[in-house]
């Protein structure tokens, strides 16, 4: 019976293929299709998210050699020369009142604290994108965000 | 003659030997499944093996982890309380025995992927808990006793019961009394993954390693209230005059180690059912046993004890468990998800194996035994989840039937369980979980020989359960 089940489940599998395909650093973040929705949102809630959004999309692995993620670091490199002219402004924190970068108006505090490195920075305004969204790398890791906080399809 | 002489005294010794030994009770004892450890489950009945969607896959579907998106830490712990109504003679005792424990404690970690879900899970539960008690006493009018019926072992005698051939004067008509209390519980580390094999069609097994431990405390009395035996019980011996009281404790303890393994499949179609199947095979539990006597004999002016070190033993053997082959349904109805499922058991299959320090034919006859007196079973599984989805709470209801193991018992005899539970979900991360479960059932047990000391139990069963979640 034991060997039955095992050998069925391999059958099964090698003449299928496998379905799931792993995700490596290098591939993109997917966008959250949804398709399972066994929980609805509009009848489970908060309860909808809960359970169908993966934690890769909420929190996607980002690498940096991706070349749109090179261009924002530039950017953002720029903004941190001109925080020092801020500065002299008279703010004692000129680094709550930087503007944020062009591409992103939702930038907070979350972005500011983490621009003291060239080299990271980056990595750390996209690990933020879990709690405020504001990530530069697309509207759908926005989207997630939202829902996430339950705004979005409540 | 000399011949017969010898096959008799063999006889005597083995049956000695057998007295307290092994028996279908003690397969039963982990072969009946138990509620688990998950307060949403329990809530629905435990009819769970086709949404099995958090940590307690491993318990329930494991392939119903591939449906785990987020990484989940889940813990819990469940207040038991067992209550014995025990009618013994006409007249009725009651009883109780509670335990709280730390019933689970899991870890998910769904891989990320493109497509599909593979999700490996680590986790221990609280698998079943063996929470019991037992108190009797009544005046047993018959020709019959526990002293007579130990004549074939040395107890009797050790104490001053018979004269020195074995004979004694004792023929029933003593108040009968005792007092059981079990405690302990099986527990498993388990290793899951599941991987969603096709569209929709998730593929789970697992493997578990097993440890548990149960400790039964029974002492039992037969009390001469009304001065019946007032001669000396060992012709000879002045001081065995007027006896009194005969006392005997059994203490059995068990270290239990094993494992065992878990293949499921769960099918989904999307926004409306689940489908599981699960195949649990056969449980192997090594058992270390440390069984230990107690006996006294109380007449007007002397005592006699036991010597423990006689009776007391330790042995070690195998008990597997049979074949649990499942399958459950589950509908989404816009909010209300109502759950099904059964489970077919053949308890003939439960057996004793491996003994070191017991004979090879003892068991032999005991597996006879369980395949004579035992019978399969579909146990049901009944649910149902209401999600307000504005407040994120949720109420649940259940029901489980789980019919007797023993041929020939009346449903009266089936445990059966209703559960209710509510669940809410704090900052969208959080869960909380709490279940109620209340059982009942009868049970009958025997002090010797067959219905002529019978106590007849009214059980009910009461768990409380909290599991808390969460998810990031």
């Amino acid at each position: 019976m034991k060997k039955l089940i095992l050998m069925s489940a391999i059958l099964f599998l090698s003449l299928q293929g496998c379905y799931t395909i792993i995700m490596t650093p290098e591939d993109k973040t997917p966008v959250y299709d949804n398709y399972y929705g066994f929980y609805p949102t509009d009848y489970y809630g908060s309860y909808g998210s809960y359970y169908e959004i993966p934690w890769w999309i909420i929190n996607p692995i980002v690498t940096i050699s991706d070349v749109k993620t090179t261009s924002r670091n530039s950017d953002t490199q720029s903004l941190r020369n001109n925080e020092g002219y801020r500065s002299d402004s008279g703010s004692r924190d000129g680094i709550t009142t930087t503007p944020p970068p062009s591409r992103d108006n939702s930038s907070s505090t979350t972005t500011q604290k983490t621009n003291n490195s060239s080299g990271n920075e980056v990595r750390s305004n996209t690990g933020s994108g879990n709690s405020s969204g504001n990530s530069n790398s697309g509207s759908i890791r926005n989207e997630n965000g939202n829902r996430n906080s339950g705004n979005s399809r409540r | 003659m000399l011949y017969r002489n010898i096959q008799f005294v063999i006889l005597i010794i083995i049956i000695s030997s057998l007295t307290f030994s092994q028996n279908y009770n003690d397969a039963l004892r982990v072969s009946i499944p138990g509620l688990g450890s998950n307060a949403r489950a329990l809530g629905m009945g435990n009819s769970y093996i086709s949404l099995s969607d958090d940590g307690s896959a491993s318990f329930f579907n494991p392939a119903g982890l591939g449906l785990v998106k987020k990484l989940e830490f889940m813990g819990g712990i469940d207040i038991t309380s067992f209550n014995n109504s025990t009618r013994f003679f006409n007249q009725t005792t009651e009883s109780n025995s509670s335990q709280t424990k730390l019933d689970n404690i899991s870890l998910t970690f769904p891989i990320p992927t493109l497509r599909g879900s593979l999700v490996f899970g680590l986790s221990y539960n609280t698998t079943k808990d063996f929470v019991g008690s037992l108190e009797f006493s009544g005046f047993n009018n018959g020709s019959n006793s526990k002293i007579q019926s130990l004549l074939d072992t040395d107890i009797p005698f050790d104490l001053y019961l018979t004269d020195d051939n074995g004979n004694t004067i004792i023929n029933g008509r003593l108040n009968q009394s005792g007092n059981m209390l079990n405690s302990g519980s099986l527990n498993q580390w388990t290793l899951t993954g599941a991987i969603e094999a096709y569209k929709n069609l998730f593929i789970g097994a697992n493997i578990s390693v097993v440890s548990g431990s149960f400790t039964s405390d029974f002492d039992y009395y037969e009390d001469d209230t009304q001065n019946i035996y007032q001669g000396e019980t060992a012709p000879g011996y002045p001081s065995t005059t007027d006896f009194r009281t005969f006392y005997l404790k059994n203490l059995l303890k068990w270290d239990i180690e094993g494992w065992n393994a878990k293949v499921g499949f769960l099918y989904q179609l999307p926004k409306f059912a689940r489908l599981g199947l699960t195949v649990q095979f056969p449980k192997v539990y090594k058992i270390n046993e440390d069984f230990n006597v107690e006996g006294k004999s109380e007449f007007a002016n002397a005592s006699v004890t036991l010597d423990p070190d006689k009776y007391s033993d330790k042995v070690k053997y195998d008990i597997t468990s049979p074949y649990e082959i499942a399958g459950g349904i589950s509908v989404n109805l816009k909010g209300l998800i109502v759950s099904a499922q059964a489970t077919y058991i053949d308890y003939k299959e439960m057996e004793f194996s491996n003994g070191e320090g017991i004979s090879l034919t003892y068991f032999s006859d005991q597996n006879k035994r369980i395949k004579n007196l035992m019978r399969p079973v579909v146990n049901y599984n009944l649910g149902a989840e209401y999600t307000f989805p504005e407040i994120g709470f949720r109420v649940r209801g259940g029901f489980i039937l789980l019919p007797s193991a023993f041929k020939n018992d009346p449903s009266d005899f089936d445990k059966k369980y209703l559960t209710a539970g509510i669940g809410f979900l704090s900052d969208g991360v959080i869960g909380i979980d709490i279940a109620y479960a209340y059982g009942w059932w009868k049970d009958v047990g025997d002090n010797y020989d067959s219905n002529v000391s019978r106590t007849f139990q009214d059980i009910t069963y009461h768990k409380v359960m909290l599991t808390t979640s969460y998810r990031f």
